[in-house]
């Protein structure tokens, strides 16, 4: 489980970016949480301080009971990260990106050959697994970023736009793991912009809006709190005003003016 | 969760081996890389083509003047690889030496038996200093080797080792001593830092470093683990270009310490380069200049230092590979001792020092993106 506590990053003189400002959301094992904004809108720096890369100005982030400021090694053990697809070695095979990662969270030998075996299975890489990556395409690139990601079968992962740029195919395979990671009992969260990818796989969502969380709930609570029964206009009408009023980083909200967090 | 949890955390070493392992393959795959160490060589290789074109001999002449009929020259005669002419004269062995022979010896009569009587008798090796270094070792070692089937204690004879040909004064280097530094400090310069701080850069190009650092790696242990990995390669290319000019000869410990302190000063060159540079056609800009910088030393090797002026002295004082130069000369030609060779190793050092702490001070300023 996630626990995103009151978190906080400013950049700029006198911190005049609030680039995350005041995030709070909590991510239960076994579910889905969507963390959904427009561009700019925080959700990149958000997940970077969850994974400990940037430093939070304020607040906490529990994983599993871990403070990631105060055991920024230890919470990476328990977490897979699965960043955009252009980090891939092109003149290492998929199998050799495994072992490589899972070198770094401590597997060896026999375990680790397993480990990187089951996640070839599972990716459904076998007809690439042994093959240098150079000229792969995004949607095998993707994989190899995901499989990176659980070649250490962690409880918790973290997806930064996992299916961008990717075709419908790859698209449908990449949703059909996130399902399977649900199931499996992980605690996924990820990024995105396609609201009918949210409404499909999460059980939670959190919206972000100029630094802001604005709304969270599941699909069906943000639906019937906005009388929509599309996300994307559910998301469009608690989104729309907050981004107008924080699209000008820096800009404070007037009095009475922010939209009420579902489940305040 | 239905498997349990299998990972563990692993050490900072650990870790910094996951790197250097995996940046060996990457390396050992780039075609770019791969022929950044191939390079050096392929030139040493042409090199020596072109030397036995132009007719030198590889063949090891030794003059042996044997004024007693001894049975003991007759096992000289035996030895593989050295080509023994007998003589009739001491003048004789001189001309030898004056043509192209690497040594002479003048066995004196009633030889045998003076060592068999235990009276060590002297026996006179001249040197020409203007032979090959590895084929004066190996002239050297066969001697000595020679020797010793005569009997154990006392020593069968007393060698007294004379020099002939000594190189003129102005030169502190043979010629063939000067193609092992060139080589060796080219292939130095013009791989490690280039190569190392490519890597990095390309971690940031390539935008893998966002998921490298997600796991317990830190930014230290990957620029630790690309440095380990270049620093190993470099080692290889030094050894086989040794090898290859014959430079594994003299005082072969200060030669492999000067040259791994050398590379771990470039190393941190390649570190302050990959941090500062956003791309690689920047970088390759850098430290394309810096390498030929550091290869200028090399240039002036055979100019005796007198004949250069202040300037250009104070300016190569600035250049550690300056300090290499000067160590290899003494180490190839086997003058150098840890003593004589310590103040140019501690200036190295100092060297290597004072670019890591630049390249610590430029990680705390430099956020890692």
């Amino acid at each position: 489980m996630i626990e995103i506590k009151n978190l906080k990053k400013y950049y700029g003189e006198n911190n005049a970016i609030k680039a995350v400002d005041d995030v709070s959301f909590i991510c239960p094992d076994g579910q889905i949480t969507g963390l959904l904004g427009p561009n700019g809108a925080g959700k990149t720096t958000t997940l970077r301080m969850i994974i400990g890369l940037i430093k939070p100005g304020a607040g906490t982030v529990i994983v599993d009971g871990r403070d990631v400021t105060r055991e920024p090694g230890k919470v990476r053990q328990l977490l897979g990260v699965q960043a955009d697809a252009t980090g891939v070695y092109p003149r290492l095979t998929p199998r050799e990106q495994f072992r490589f990662y899972g070198r770094f969270y401590g597997l060896r030998g026999k375990q680790l050959e397993e480990r990187v075996q089951a996640v070839i299975d599972e990716l459904h890489m076998q007809d690439i697994a042994d093959r240098q990556a150079e000229g792969f395409s995004r949607g095998q690139r993707q994989k190899i970023v995901l499989g990176r990601a659980l070649v250490h079968n962690p409880p918790n992962v973290l997806m930064d736009e996992p299916t961008n740029g990717l075709d419908v195919m790859a698209v449908r395979q990449t949703r059909d793991t996130i399902q399977a990671m649900k199931k499996q009992g992980r605690c996924v969260l990820f990024s995105t912009h396609y609201m009918d990818e949210a409404e499909r796989l999460c059980d939670n969502i959190a919206i972000i809006v100029g630094g802001h969380i604005v709304a969270v709930g599941s699909p069906e609570q943000l639906m019937q709190q906005t009388g929509q029964s599309r996300l994307e206009d559910a998301f469009v009408s608690l989104a729309g005003r907050e981004y107008l009023t924080y699209s000008d980083y820096g800009s404070q909200p007037a009095d009475g003016q922010a939209l009420p967090v579902a489940g305040d | 969760m239905n498997e349990t949890i299998v990972a563990r955390q692993p050490g900072r070493w650990q870790l910094r081996w996951a790197v250097a392992r995996q940046e060996m393959v990457n390396i050992a795959r780039h075609p770019y890389y791969l022929v950044s160490f191939g390079i050096p060589i392929f030139m040493s290789l042409a090199f020596a083509l072109f030397v036995s074109a132009l007719g030198e001999t590889d063949e090891l002449i030794v003059a042996v003047y044997d004024a007693g009929s001894s049975d003991w020259a007759a096992t000289l005669a035996k030895w593989e690889d050295v080509t023994v002419r007998m003589v009739e004269s001491e003048t004789a062995v001189h001309t030898a030496l004056d043509d192209e022979a690497t040594a002479g010896i003048l066995i004196p009569a009633g030889f045998d038996t003076a060592v068999a009587a235990g009276q060590s008798p002297e026996l006179v090796v001249y040197v020409n200093q203007e032979a090959r270094n590895d084929h004066i070792a190996i002239v050297t070692r066969r001697l000595s080797d020679a020797l010793w089937t005569m009997g154990e204690a006392p020593p069968p004879a007393m060698i007294s080792w004379q020099e002939t040909n000594a190189r003129d004064s102005g030169l502190t280097f043979s010629v063939e001593e000067y193609i092992v530094v060139i080589f060796v400090i080219l292939g130095i310069c013009m791989t490690t830092m280039g190569i190392l701080a490519q890597i990095i850069v390309e971690k940031r190009e390539t935008g893998s470093l966002p998921a490298l650092l997600a796991s317990p790696l830190t930014f230290g242990d990957l620029l630790w683990g690309q440095s380990t990995a270049v620093f190993l390669y470099t080692m290889l290319l030094s050894a086989i270009l040794l090898a290859l000019n014959g430079g594994l000869v003299g005082n072969v410990g200060v030669t492999a310490v000067s040259i791994i302190l050398t590379t771990c000063a470039l190393l941190a060159l390649g570190l302050w380069f990959g941090l500062w540079s956003q791309s690689k056609n920047q970088c390759n800009a850098y430290t394309g200049v810096m390498g030929i910088v550091l290869v200028i030393p090399s240039w002036f090797a055979l100019v005796p230092p007198e004949n250069l002026s202040l300037p250009l002295t104070v300016g190569l004082r600035l250049l550690p590979t300056t300090y290499l130069v000067e160590l290899l000369n003494q180490s190839l030609n086997g003058t150098a001792t840890w003593t004589t060779a310590g103040i140019n190793l501690l200036v190295l050092g100092m060297f290597t020092a004072v670019f890591f702490g630049l390249v610590r001070w430029r990680l705390q300023r430099q956020p890692v993106w």
